[in-house]
């Protein structure tokens, strides 16, 4: 330990840019986004190869195969928007586990948080990373799906693709975050349970006459303005203006409150 | 010597789910001058580590008062840093030590040429210059504490906290590290150190004060080094002993 450089110390920067640190929590997200393509490229591309099997096998009993070819064209998109959405899901579930509960539990912090770091940047810088890898993943999804399909007609566009992880990532994202924020372990698990109860419970809810109860409704709002966003980017229908604001202010809001729960709550114990 | 730490009748409880709450430290008040060194002697479960990690703003006392430069505990670390070496390490086990640094480095505000500089250095400082490539799981107990170590030394802070600095060194390097304090100090006067240890005689060669907790509670303040037939052992063993119980709360 001789040669000590003396020089350095004292009082460091107030706030650390961490946009140096980021490429490395990118690099940290490798081993994750490695399972998930192996994961899309062993079960999802199969699945959606089949299903538009099925269409252009059914398509050719009625009609030979030119309507068969026809059909399958236009029905691509249709199987193609649920595997893909299938696949942000899983793929927004998997990048952001941990997000917040894996530098209390890992013990990161300790090192982390001693040093001149703003948490909400730091959490910030690791929001965006998982970001950036989601963007990644759905485009070369995206892709796959394209060449699985009919060549003429591209399953998903790499925009609509990117528009779609953009709003899964902030949206649900966000919701992981705080969850994470609150809990030790199974925070991505919590939210997983919680959008398949939303399925489950939604017909449970409805009023005697067919109608949703209006508490549920409004509860829900924000889940089903997501769900018709991701419908409309995937398979280019309509959207109202205000399941977009509705999204975005529920998103801002949620990323706001995942990083201030990270931000004030206890570490060490 | 003004103050560089306050502790106004600090208590900190943990509250459990469905059961009743721990206290772990009970009504501390405590003043840690500029420049200081202080060592925190206690048995296992006597609120050490839970003192640095108030300190460090990682933990918010359940009532008192603290304030590290007058500022908030967080607000301090956020701003100015606090060189810190926890008892338990936990670094990215399957990355290189040079890249683990480098990583903590960026955080410490170095970058580019500096930051490999730095690192070099402080892999130099501690004898793992021929290990910089190895993965840190690969390392032995003493290097992976003399590469905690190296962390400290990227950038070294006003303030100093060290949790069981010495454990796994050997007696080479345990003198390596007082040296290593030494210096730090002599760098800068006003840089203020506290050591939480379980290791008696290397506490006594290092600190000017120790204070003494157990259960919580502060028992016993002395300045090091003892004089006379009384030693620290002895001292630490008689404040921690079952019958102190009604000792007070230390000065």
């Amino acid at each position: 330990m001789r040669g000590y450089q003396p020089g350095i110390g004292g009082r460091g920067p107030r706030t650390l840019s961490l946009l140096r640190l980021w490429p490395r929590l990118f690099l940290d997200m490798l081993p994750r986004c490695s399972l998930l393509l192996a994961g899309s490229g062993v079960v999802l591309v199969p699945l959606f190869i089949q299903l538009r099997h099925s269409v252009a096998a059914e398509a050719a009993g009625a009609g030979g195969v030119a309507a068969a070819t026809d059909i399958v064209a236009g029905a691509s998109s249709g199987p193609a928007a649920g595997v893909f959405r299938l696949f942000l899901l899983v793929a927004t579930l998997v990048l952001w586990e941990g997000i917040a509960a894996a530098v209390r539990r890992d013990g990161l912090f300790r090192m982390v948080f001693s040093r001149p770091v703003s948490r909400r940047s730091y959490f910030l810088a690791r929001f965006g990373a998982r970001l950036t890898c989601l963007l990644l993943l759905a485009l070369v999804v995206a892709e796959a799906l394209d060449r699985a399909t009919v060549p003429s007609v591209p399953a998903i566009g790499r925009i609509h693709a990117l528009q779609a992880a953009v709003v899964m990532g902030l949206f649900l994202g966000s919701l992981i975050l705080v969850a994470s924020a609150a809990l030790d372990r199974g925070d991505a698990l919590l939210i997983a349970a919680l959008l398949v109860l939303e399925k489950v419970s939604i017909p449970g809810w409805a009023a005697p006459g067919g109608a949703v109860h209006p508490l549920a409704k409004t509860l829900l709002a924000p889940l089903t303005a997501f769900e018709d966003i991701l419908r409309s980017l995937l398979t280019d229908a309509p959207v109202a203006a205000g399941s977009i604001v509705l999204v975005a202010v529920c998103g801002a809001a949620l990323l706001g409150s995942g990083l201030l729960m990270a931000e004030r709550r206890e570490y060490g114990r | 010597m003004g103050a560089m730490i306050e502790l106004r009748g600090v208590t900190k409880s943990y509250r459990r789910f469905r059961s009743a709450g721990s206290v772990a430290l009970d009504g501390i008040t405590l003043r840690v001058g500029r420049g200081e060194c202080l060592g925190v002697l206690g048995p296992n479960g006597a609120g050490k580590t839970t003192l640095l990690a108030l300190l460090l703003g990682f933990l918010r006392p359940s009532s008192g008062f603290i304030s590290v430069e007058g500022a908030e505990p967080c607000r301090y670390a956020r701003e100015s840093g606090v060189s810190y070496l926890p008892e338990s390490i936990r670094l990215a086990g399957g990355r290189p030590a040079c890249q683990v640094l480098c990583r903590l480095g960026i955080l410490d505000g170095l970058g580019g040429a500096a930051l490999k500089v730095r690192v070099a250095h402080a892999l130099d400082r501690v004898g793992l210059t021929q290990h910089a490539g190895t993965r840190v799981n690969a390392l032995s107990k003493g290097s992976l504490q003399r590469l905690a170590i190296a962390q400290l030394l990227l950038r070294p802070r006003r303030l100093i906290l060290l949790d069981e600095p010495l454990a796994g060194l050997d007696p080479f390097w345990r003198a390596e590290f007082r040296h290593l304090l030494s210096e730090l100090r002599r760098e800068d006067p006003n840089r203020t150190i506290i050591i939480a240890s379980h290791d008696l005689p290397e506490v006594e060669r290092i600190a000017g004060r120790a204070i003494v907790l157990t259960g919580g509670l502060l028992r016993d303040e002395v300045r090091l080094p003892v004089r006379g037939p009384c030693t620290l052992e002895k001292l630490v063993c008689e404040a921690t002993s079952p019958g102190s119980a009604d000792a007070g709360r230390g000065p």
